[in-house]
This record gives C-alpha cells, structure tokens and sequence, in this order.
C-alpha cells in the first residue's frame, strides 16, 4: 500500500468539469480541499506546472452553482482511455469561488445518506 | 472461492451481486456502494470499471427522476466464464439513440470527441450531458450491449412512451495470474 504523501487525503467524487481553454469536457474523479483529478477523454493540452481553469459543474447538488477553479498541474496520467491531470488547488480568485469548492468537498466528504 | 472468481461486499464472497439503487438516493451514497465491492483483478483499471459504471447509473437515476418513476434501478455484478459481467437495467423510458451526437454503432477510434455534434449537443444541455456515458463504457469493457425493454421485459425498438426501460449489459475478463499488472491511476 502506498503512504498517502498529500496534504489532504483524497475523497471519490463524481462532478463534470469542463477546461474552460477549447471546452473540453472531464471529470473531476477524486478531491481534496487542496487538489483533484480531473479526468480527459481527450488530451488536454496541457504541461506540469501550468495553470488551468476549469468551470465545475455538480450537478448532484443544486445548491453548488457552476463555479470555476484555477488548477496548477502537478502531474499528467496517461491511462487509456483517460488523459487525467493530477492537480493543486492555485489561490482562489474570489471568496464565492472558495466557498463553492469547499461546499463541493464537503459535500463528497460527507457519509452520504 | 478463489479471489479471482468472486465479488465481495459487507464482508462476503458472492458470484454474484445485486445493487438495487432508489433513483433518489443521495448519489454519494452510489459511489460509497459501489466503492465498497471488492472486485477481482480485471484487465483494465478497477477505477475505470467503477467510474464507467457510475456515469450509467448517472444516466438512469437522471432519467428516472425526469419521468418520476419511483421503481429502483437494478445493477447487476457477476464473475462467470473468466468475466466479469455487470448488467444496469432501468426503467428510465429508454432513449432515441438519434439524439445522442454519434452512431451507436459507430467505429469508436474513428470518433472525433471534439466534433461540431459533440459541442452542439454539450451546449445545448448546459454542460450538464457530455453524451460520453456510453462511449466511455464502450471505451472501458470488452462487450457492450444495449436494448430497450417493454413491459414485459421484452427486447423492441425505442418508441417514445412505449419503450419501458434499458438493459445495458457490459463484459470484460477477469486477469490470470500471467498477465500484466496494469497500475492502478493516481494523480
């Protein structure tokens, strides 16, 4: 078993995610409140260390309005089918964003029903 | 029950399992469920089977809450013949397969994700359909199957307001101890 080495343990999630550079639709497959996975069916063209928006959509909780994230990329999965981005949190751009994402975490982290 | 001919949930071995899920469970309640199978090594990525399953039940719980159908859906895990077998039968209306913005049938390495009938159909819902579901299944198992049922579980063609629900049975094999280990994804 490999020693969890992140800040904040991962949780499974389930939410769309589109990079908003040339639309491309994802997954956001697993988060923490300093980082996620967001998994491609395409390539995103995208490098480690560089810095992408995503708008978050969650659909399995209408009180979370689609927001957007910034992402710096941390590491790039190859994994057929899915091109996943390995992914840190980069400063929120203003305090509604921040409050979305936690409210998104908090809502995977929960115990469900 | 060698590992590799049984599913184990709650602590028990079974050939077989059976999720009934009430399409208006809280859908973190789904991928707890579902995360808590312990599947056998299968040939592709265990996280793959279990998220390409996930967006079907995303499918169904969607379509059953749209047309308010109460019944659950059923998700079937079975490891018969060297395979595993999942099979999703809901009750959800079926749907035009002329909506979605590819063939069914088409040649999936030939599919442009990125096409004008891709962004066109992504738009028009919001972002909140990709239409990707059941390519990623495709994408995922080995076999992919697709019927629409009438009311007596019967196979038929998709007539809006006939049709009472999808079968969708998946398939992919189960990994021999010579095969390579695929390494599971991390970011």
């Amino acid at each position: 078993m490999k020693a969890e080495k992140r800040k904040d343990a991962r949780v499974p999630s389930y939410a769309k995610a589109v990079l908003v550079d040339g639309q491309v639709p994802g997954y956001i497959r697993d988060l923490s409140l300093s980082g996620c996975q967001v998994a491609f069916l395409q390539p995103p063209r995208v490098g480690v260390g560089d810095v992408l928006t995503v708008q978050v959509i969650a659909e399995h909780d209408p009180s979370i309005l689609p927001f957007h994230i910034r992402l710096r990329v941390r590491r790039l999965i190859e994994d057929p089918p899915w091109h996943s981005v390995g992914a840190q949190i980069e400063r929120h751009v203003d305090a509604a964003e921040e409050q979305a994402f936690e409210k998104l975490v908090s809502y995977y982290s929960g115990a469900g029903q | 029950m060698a590992p590799t001919e049984s599913l184990q949930m709650d602590g028990k071995q079974s050939r077989t399992i059976r999720l009934s899920v009430d399409p208006h469970a809280d859908f973190r309640a789904v991928i707890q469920k579902l995360e808590s199978i312990v599947i056998p090594p299968v040939k592709v990525n265990q996280e793959h089977i279990r998220f390409a399953v996930l967006e079907l039940l995303n499918n169904s719980i969607r379509a059953h809450r749209e047309k308010q159908e109460p019944r659950d859906i059923l998700l079937d895990l079975t490891i018969s013949d060297g395979k595993l077998v999942v099979s999703i039968r809901d009750f959800g209306g079926g749907f035009d397969t002329g909506s979605l913005p590819y063939d069914l049938d088409a040649d999936l390495s030939r599919l442009d994700l990125h096409s004008a009938e891709f962004e066109d159909y992504q738009r028009r819902n919001g972002f909140k359909r990709f239409g990707m579901g059941i390519y990623v299944a495709k994408k995922t198992f080995d076999e992919f199957r697709l019927v629409f049922l009438d009311e007596t579980d019967r196979p038929m063609r998709w007539t809006a307001g006939r049709t009472v629900g999808t079968l969708i049975t998946l398939s992919v094999g189960t990994r021999t101890g010579s095969e390579p280990v695929e390494a599971d994804g991390e970011s």
